[in-house]
Order: structure tokens, then sequence, then C-alpha cells
């Protein structure tokens, strides 16, 4: 965590290195939490490291009492969030948007038992990311920095700029509609993860 | 017990105790609904974190290094149209006095000499009008009339500064508020 102040500070006064060490150190969280949102692995390295540019461009505003992976995910957030309304109101190209080839995404993989296992898991995790891809992209961002990050309450509020009432509605809205859409084919998830563990950060 | 609570337990996502979890798993057992919601806890919290490809950060100094190169020739061709546009301005103020360049030393100097004894004659007449016009002034209006004006004008200033003191106190009950 020292190490991590070291370079927070060193990054402010401009050292490259120190905020290329803190690029390495986040680049899973921000990553995930941009694939989880827009659901493409092109689009969510494009989206992780334009993240991580505008966190570089205004590392010199960064608060240190805050917590960094907090305002950092919160940048990544917001700027998923946006991009989503862009491509809903059709304000990014083709182009801009990379190619749409389905390709599934390949998790690191440390406990696959048997191929069939592996496929069983394959097509569980598709099917929630499926889902994820139907909800408000605020809602999406709120059940994401839960599950994946576990967020309290109040760091969703704060990040994503809502009040902890609305928050708790979103979840509540976004775990209803998952649960609604899973239910008619979901399988018993294969638990990867302790419950209550926080393996992003 | 009711459906209900077990429904708010898996909406929140709470933390329950070994009891509560063996009274969930009984309901859910039996309700398909607050199963469905269990389901999917399970399933969000099973989801594996995403890795991105290798090299990441490569990739982003490669980025930020693009991303620099931009930006220093957005800054350069801002430069060079600034220089353009001031030497443009700066030309088109000196036009008028270009015809002075074919005068002789002693004309030159002639103009110059004229020119200030104009603005001098002028702040002279100036200086004399404003005289005129306080004598005027000062001798119409009472001195009690000038008391009150001094007086409102201070009365004024004082509401005007204690306006200003006020503003920012009404932002921070009202940030506090939206939080």
């Amino acid at each position: 965590m020292n190490e991590e102040k070291t370079w927070i500070v060193q990054a402010q006064q401009g050292n490259d290195e120190a905020f290329t060490q803190l690029v390495e150190q986040y680049q899973s969280p921000v990553y995930n939490l941009c694939y989880r949102m827009l659901g493409e692995p092109e689009l969510a390295e494009d989206a992780a490291q334009e993240s991580f540019l505008r966190a570089y461009q205004n590392i010199g505003r960064f608060d240190r009492q805050r917590s960094f992976p907090t305002w950092l995910l919160s940048i990544a957030a917001h700027y998923c969030i946006d991009r989503l309304r862009r491509r809903k109101f059709g304000l990014i190209s083709i182009d801009e948007e990379g190619d749409d080839d389905d390709r599934p995404l390949e998790f690191a993989d440390v406990t696959a038992v048997n191929p069939e296992r592996e496929a069983e898991r394959r097509e569980e995790q598709q099917a929630l990311q499926l889902v994820l891809q139907k909800l408000n992209p605020t809602d999406r961002a709120a059940l994401v920095l839960r599950y994946w990050y576990d967020f309290s309450e109040i760091e969703i509020a704060e990040s994503l700029r809502l009040t902890v009432p609305a928050v708790k509605s979103r979840l509540h809205r976004a775990r209803r509609e998952v649960a609604r859409r899973l239910e008619a084919a979901a399988p018993e998830p294969h638990l990867e993860r302790m419950p209550y563990g926080t393996p992003a950060l | 017990m009711e459906h209900q609570p077990f429904e708010t337990w898996l909406l929140n996502d709470d933390y329950l105790d070994p009891q509560q979890q063996r009274e969930l798993r009984r309901h859910t057992a039996a309700c398909s609904q607050c199963a469905g919601l269990a389901r999917a806890n399970l399933s969000l919290r099973a989801a594996p974190v995403a890795q991105p490809a290798n090299g990441f950060a490569l990739r982003f100094q490669r980025r930020l290094a693009a991303q620099r190169q931009i930006q220093r020739r957005r800054t350069y061709i801002g430069l060079s149209l600034l220089t353009l546009v001031s030497m443009g301005l700066l030309l088109w103020l000196l036009t008028p006095l270009l015809p002075y360049l074919s005068l002789s030393p002693a004309q030159f100097l002639m103009t110059w000499v004229e020119a200030v004894v104009f603005i001098s004659s002028l702040l002279q007449a100036f200086a004399t009008l404003s005289e005129v016009f306080s004598r005027i002034v000062f001798g119409l209006i009472p001195p009690a009339a000038w008391l009150v004006f001094l007086m409102a004008s201070a009365g004024f200033g004082a509401l005007w500064l204690v306006s200003i003191r006020r503003k920012p106190n009404h932002e921070k009950v009202y940030s506090r508020a939206r939080l």
C-alpha cells in the first residue's frame, strides 16, 4: 500500500515510470470492469487504455486521501457508460467499435478439470455476460462494482455520482433482471471464487 | 416464515448467519422466485475476473507516446496560427503609420511636435471643462444632499459585501443536501 502511495506521488510529479507501475497494478480490475460493461474484448481493451489515459491526464487532481482504485474504476465506469450511451444514439462508427466477431473471452484458467466442465463453465459465463449486456448501463456498472470489486453502496454512489437509495434501488432492479433472464436455463453455477471474496482488487 | 424477508435478504445480498442460511435454503427449495434470485447472486459471485492480453502496460506506453505526439502537433499548429494572426494584426495596426516612413526627418519631427501640441491642448481643454462643471455642480447641490448621497452609497456597499459573504454558505448547504 505504501508502495502504491509512493507511485501515486511520483506520478503526480510527472514520473511516467511510476504511472506505468500503477497501470501494471490495476490493469486487470480496470479491464474486467470495461469487459463486463462493454461485452467485447477489443472494446474492453480500448476502453481500459482510454481510462488509464484519462487517469494519467488527471492524476494531478487526484486527492490522496481518497482510494486510488475507487477513483480509477470510477473513471473507467463513467467512460464505459458514456460510450454505451453514444453507441445507443449511434454516435460511434462501426470502425471505432472494432471487430464484431463474437469471439469468446479467454479467462485465466487455473481450475480446469475436464473439457466438458470447462465448456459448461464457459457457457455459463457467456450466458451471464449476455444478461449483463441487457441491463441499463448505470445498473450494470453498479452491479459490476458490487460483485467484482465488493464496493459498498456508499462507494458505488460516490463512484457513479448517485445517491445511496438510488444505488440500492438500481441493485435491486438489476438483481431481479439478472435472475429473471438466467432463470430459464441456468444450471447450478460452479463457484470459483469465495462467495464474499474480492479477487478483482 | 413469509416470502418477503427472504426476498429482501436476496435482493440486498445480505450476509447471513448459518441459521439464516439454513432457513433460506429451506425457503428456496419451495420458492422458484427466490431460487432464481439466489442462483443469480451465486452466478455473479462465481464469475471470474477477465484478464487483458499480455503487454497491456506496454501498449499503454505506446498509446501515451502517440497521444503526446498528437498533443505536440496540436500545440505547434496552434502556436503557428497564433503567430500568423498576431503578425497580421500588427501589420494592420501599423498600416496608418506607413506614410510617415516616406517623410524627411525634419517633417517627421514637425508632425510629432504638432501631435504632441494637439494632445496637450486637448487635455488642457478637458481639464478646464471639468473644473467649470464641478464648480457648477458643487454650487447647485447643497451639502446635506451630498451627505445623504454618501451615506446611501456606503449602505449599498455594505449590503453588497454582506451578499457576497453569504453566497458560499448557501452553496455548502446545497452540496450537503445533495449528499
